[in-house]
């Protein structure tokens, strides 16, 4: 076994130039930038490595289960969409994708329409709205060690979502895009690009789900967030492919002048999830919520690696991973703040807990801070342990069985997060659905 | 670059790590700390301060790990660093791994910068500002001094008088 020929191999996996031809065959008629891009993009994902076991974004990972052999771009199968309602909640739109490519829609109230709000897909916004996607899709650096998977993103990424609120406008009703994958081996790259308009407000609940056939899947999503000046946005993104899925996820948050955005992930599917998020905070009074929620069982793996970067004074970031974990299943969060020079009078938390409820489960965490300017109140904090035994004492001399005071604990563990959200509709529907899965 | 290890073998084994790192100008003074658990109901406690003045920059950079088969080990975990100049610079890099049967780990820092008001409030009883300085950045640092032999925690807070000369203004 010459370790040269399996490096090779490995390059490019399923992915290989004639796959690519054939993708951009099937495309419909596109701006021309954007082909470039993607073909620059294919280039760029050939080339890059694998991640190798020295790299510091890639510690702790298991990299041996990393593969990008066994998959197929999916012919265009509508019935996949049919089989999920995930959560019940009133939505202002909604736009679902099967296999990478719209399946239906429930288009905007006229009202909000009129007063220009777009939810599109990103191949129409691409003719359309050329100018913000150009703009914002895809423009932040990959940072977090994913560049490799983030350029076959860009390579493959058929279709996506594409919302822009525009200056002033609110919209109260989440918008909800839903990304759905079927069939063996099948390998998908769903988008969502956000663009908040000045004082404008959003929520936007990004679901991602497979098939009832809970084959394995390969799926590579991204998220690009940008809030203008003085916007509120809120995005929801709930992960939860089959147990055979190999996932990434790559998140990059934009935030102006005295916006607000609030970003909660829910992690419960896959057999290997990567979740990266970088947050920029680029001018005064600028916050961003980061908060996440992993329930890991069986053999899963999540890996979580974030990323805050004040660059400008008077920012702020509040970032709170909470994971759970049973059976052998294996969690790993690194986050880092970054303080620049002159980011004087900078707030940054950042914190990571872990309850582990088994014995063979485990958890790795890296905090870290780079502070180049003093006057900044910088803290982190990462726990790992078991479930406090007095509380579970407590709750047995009222009355109440071991396990169902477990559940309680548990729940109670999550709550932390979930009272962070501003709307009690979604509140519900997601402590409904972890419950669901903590039950199954 | 200093970072002491210290591997628990034996049951109930207790490893504890004190530090403290000054970075002046031009200095970068990457330290911090290595616990390796390798027996039942091992438990250890690292608390580094560092304390960045003038271009002067202070790294912790620690290691936890607790392997799979033990059972009910401790780690506690503490890192502050003060910055006493706009262009000091500190950072942080601890790893943490844990895993298997009833463990407590907890990780805990915080950045921080010396407060204008306590500067303020010592010189309006006559202390000038360096003096104040001093006094606190010797404050920072005093509950670990305390622990220190008295001969030794003199001559500490000697040598941060001596460093911080200058520093202010």
């Amino acid at each position: 076994m010459s370790s040269v020929s399996t490096e090779t191999k490995s390059l490019t996996g399923s992915f290989t130039a004639e796959v690519f031809a054939a993708h951009l065959a099937s495309l419909p008629p596109l701006p021309q930038w954007w082909l470039d891009r993607k073909c620059a993009a294919y280039e760029k994902f050939a080339s890059l490595p694998m991640p190798a076991a020295t790299d510091e974004t890639w510690r702790f990972s298991n990299r041996s289960t990393l593969t990008l052999d066994g998959f197929r771009l999916p012919a265009s199968d509508a019935s996949a969409a049919k089989l999920h309602s995930p959560i019940g909640i009133k939505k202002a739109a909604k736009l679902v994708f099967a296999n990478g490519r719209l399946d239906s829609r429930e288009p905007l109230a006229t009202e909000l329409a009129q007063r220009g709000v777009i939810v599109d897909t990103l191949q129409h916004a691409l003719t359309q709205h050329a100018d913000l996607v150009r703009e914002h899709l895809l423009a932040q650096p990959p940072k977090l060690g994913s560049a490799k998977f983030a350029a076959l993103h860009e390579a493959f990424l058929i279709d996506g979502a594409f919302i822009h609120v525009p200056k002033g406008v609110e919209v109260e009703r989440p918008i909800g895009v839903f990304s759905y994958a079927a069939g063996a081996g099948a390998a998908v790259f769903p988008h969502t690009l956000v663009v908040a308009g000045e004082n404008s407000k959003v929520t936007v609940v990004d679901y991602f789900g497979s098939a009832a056939d809970k084959s394995a899947h390969f799926a590579v999503g991204a998220n690009d967030l940008y809030a203008s000046h003085g916007s509120q946005l809120t995005y929801i993104g709930k992960q939860d492919w089959s147990l055979k899925t190999l996932s990434f996820q790559l998140n990059s948050t934009v935030v102006r002048r005295d916006a607000r955005v609030q970003s909660l992930n829910l992690h419960l599917g896959a057999r290997q999830a990567r979740h990266e998020s970088l947050s920029q905070l680029q001018a005064p009074g600028a916050f961003s919520e980061m908060l996440a929620l992993t329930v890991a069982h069986d053999a899963q793996e999540f890996d979580q690696r974030t990323l805050q970067i004040h660059q400008a004074p008077n920012t702020k970031s509040d970032l709170l991973y909470k994971n759970a974990l049973r059976d052998r299943a294996k969690t790993i969060f690194s986050g880092l703040i970054v303080v620049d020079p002159d980011a004087q009078k900078t707030d940054a938390y950042q914190s990571n807990r872990n309850l582990m409820l088994s014995d063979d489960c485990e958890a790795s965490s890296l905090p870290g801070l780079e502070i180049q300017a003093n006057d900044v109140r910088c803290t982190h904090g990462a726990t790992t342990s078991r479930i406090d035994p007095e509380q579970e004492f407590y709750l047995q001399s009222r009355g109440i069985a071991k396990d169902a005071a477990d559940e309680l604990l548990t729940f109670g563990f999550f709550e932390d997060v979930l009272n962070r959200l501003a709307s009690d509709e979604l509140h519900a529907a997601l402590r409904a659905l972890i419950q669901s899965k903590f039950k199954k | 670059m200093k970072y002491p290890g210290v591997v628990l073998k034996g049951r109930k084994a207790r490893g504890e790590v004190l530090s403290i790192a000054l970075a002046n100008d031009g200095q970068h003074q990457d330290t911090g700390a290595k616990m390796v658990h390798a027996a039942d109901e091992t438990t250890s406690n690292i608390i580094a301060k560092s304390i960045s003045v003038g271009q002067g920059r202070s790294t912790y950079r620690g290691v936890v790990h607790i392997p799979k088969h033990l059972k009910g080990c401790k780690n506690n975990t503490e890192c502050d660093a003060l910055l006493i100049n706009t262009n000091s610079r500190t950072d942080t890099y601890p790893a943490i791994s844990v895993r298997g049967d009833r463990h407590a780990v907890q990780h805990e820092a915080s950045v921080s910068k010396v407060s204008e008001d306590q500067i303020f409030y010592m010189q309006s009883r006559g202390l000038t500002e360096g003096q104040a300085m001093s006094l606190s950045v010797n404050g920072f640092i005093n509950d670990l001094a305390r622990q220190f032999p008295m001969e030794y925690s003199v001559e500490l807070k000697r040598l941060i008088d001596l460093e911080m000369e200058g520093s202010v203004g």
